[in-house]
């Protein structure tokens, strides 16, 4: 494992770990109000920074304020995947006993979710709403345009548009 | 994208593509349509190679039943209600504090109950709703000044309505011995536990206000859970996935340590429901049912690297898999 240039002793890293994640923790837990997820994201945050080695300068000179950027931005994320897996539950719990997936089939449906919703991200409303109708709901064009309110020609585009995102943010 | 390729050729070669599943995917497309989209399929490799990007996509797709994954999808952000801390109301005082004592004297009152694994429902004079869960007994105080409710053990949800005597706006409260949950909105979970009280609102608002605290009451919003002991309230935070579900009988969880999750069941169920101290660490998620924690208990099994030992219907322990 080579150190780059911009990389930081290994010291410093356990200074910057050693000072600072208490406070990250205590950080998370007043805005998350669990112990065991913020504890698990102030984790996550200092994996962020030490393996993104560019930044651990910034890191060092700034430190809380570098951490608290990064670890908002991971729970951030950490809830919209709650609020996805929430509303996958509530639908669930709407399937007929019988119909329910068994637990393995959740899971996969669960992952495949998460991976839908990265990859819808940044789309504008619209674009967003027309597409799920479109592939998701198998809604005519025609009815999708009158219930956003435009026309036939502007459903098509945006089908093309969320199709052109979603393969560019498709890892 | 792959290293080496002309990046304006490729993504506009995706541009095409999107367009042209946009167009198949159209209601009106014709055989005409799908000829000329052949002929741009054939024209060139990068063409094809567009093509089979789109289908990835599609495959990621299918791999869930549109009518599930659309109203899931179409969720937008919920994280205001979390990162806006406690909003407290300006108004308080003391005044409620003796009523869990004066409103407790049990022969005025009309008493509900559940046994293990029983839940009920009940259509209060109101109209509102009251659900009981497992183990969990209320009685009903509905006076002239307000409608009352006194959980004693367990856990309800409540849904109300808007008050039904001619001229009044009774406030609807549930108390505990903790303190007073008083509803601002319809439908909210109450639940005692040993020392404390805790609340979930489901929908809308409630106002909590613990027994002997000076403070000003906490309102708590959708989405929300606190919970609160005699002389305070902790801070808001975001309510676990599946709250509330238990009234469908059903058990909802995203990566519930396995002992919360045991302990969760145990309350369904008679008898004795123990677990291998090394199963600590897992984490759990799915959705249970309530009204067989046997079949709740196999299905664990199926999923997880687990097994279930019973002895007799009231004692089963929950044990890592054998090793094949």
């Amino acid at each position: 494992m080579g150190m780059t240039e911009a990389g930081a002793p290994a010291q410093d890293v356990a200074t910057l770990y050693h000072d600072n994640h208490r406070w990250l923790s205590a950080w998370l837990r007043a805005r998350m109000g669990n112990k065991a997820d913020a504890d698990d994201l102030a984790q996550d945050t200092f994996i962020r920074v030490l393996c993104a080695h560019a930044n651990v300068q910034m890191a060092l000179r700034e430190p809380r304020a570098y951490l608290a950027t990064v670890a908002g931005r991971l729970m951030a994320n950490f809830y919209r995947r709650q609020s996805i897996e929430r509303a996958y539950l509530e639908v669930l719990a709407t399937l007929p006993q019988d119909e329910i997936p068994s637990l393995e089939t959740q899971a996969l449906m669960k992952e495949a979710l998460l991976e839908i919703d990265q990859m819808l991200d940044g789309l504008g409303i619209k674009v967003k709403q027309a597409f799920l109708l479109a592939q998701f709901e198998e809604m005519p064009y025609a009815q999708i345009a009158e219930r956003l309110g435009v026309s036939l020609r502007t459903v098509k585009n945006y089908v093309a548009r969320a199709m052109v995102h979603c393969c560019e943010m498709m890892p | 994208m792959k290293a080496g390729q002309g990046v304006n050729k490729s993504s506009s070669s995706i541009e095409e593509a999107a367009f042209w599943y946009a167009c198949l995917q159209a209601e009106d497309a014709t055989e005409q349509d799908r000829r000329r989209w052949q002929g741009w399929l054939d024209a060139c490799p990068s063409n094809r190679q567009a093509w089979a990007r789109i289908q990835e996509v599609r495959s990621l797709f299918d791999k869930v039943p549109g009518r599930l994954a659309s109203p899931v999808l179409a969720q937008k952000t919920s994280r205001r209600a979390v990162l806006r801390s406690a909003v407290v109301l300006v108004c308080a005082g003391l005044a409620g504090a003796g009523t869990w004592r004066q409103l407790s004297s049990p022969e005025l009152h009309a008493g509900l109950r559940t046994g293990t694994g029983e839940r009920s429902r009940h259509v209060l004079a109101d109209g509102s709703l009251l659900y009981l869960n497992t183990g969990s007994a209320v009685d009903l105080a509905f006076g002239p000044s307000e409608r009352g409710i006194l959980l004693r053990a367990g856990e309800i949800l409540v849904e109300t309505r808007p008050d039904k005597l001619p001229g009044a706006a009774r406030p609807f409260v549930v108390h505990t011995p903790h303190g007073r949950v008083r509803a601002l909105g319809t439908r909210f979970v109450v639940r005692l536990h040993g020392d404390h009280s805790s609340v979930q609102v489901l929908q809308d608002a409630v106002e909590v206000r613990p027994l002997l605290s000076m403070a000003q009451p906490v309102r708590l919003s959708e989405g929300q859970e606190i919970v609160f002991d005699s002389h305070s309230a902790g801070a808001p935070h975001m309510q676990p996935a599946g709250a509330g579900d238990w009234r469908e009988g059903r058990l909802s969880v995203v990566n519930m340590p396995l002992p919360d999750f045991i302990a969760e069941l145990s309350r369904h169920r008679k008898g004795y429901l123990g677990f291998d101290s090394g199963l600590a660490p897992l984490r759990v998620s799915g959705v249970f049912p309530l009204d067989d924690t046997d079949e709740a208990l196999a299905m664990l099994a199926d999923a997880f690297p687990v097994r279930v030992r019973s002895f007799t219907r009231y004692y089963a322990t929950v044990l890592p898999a054998s090793k094949p």
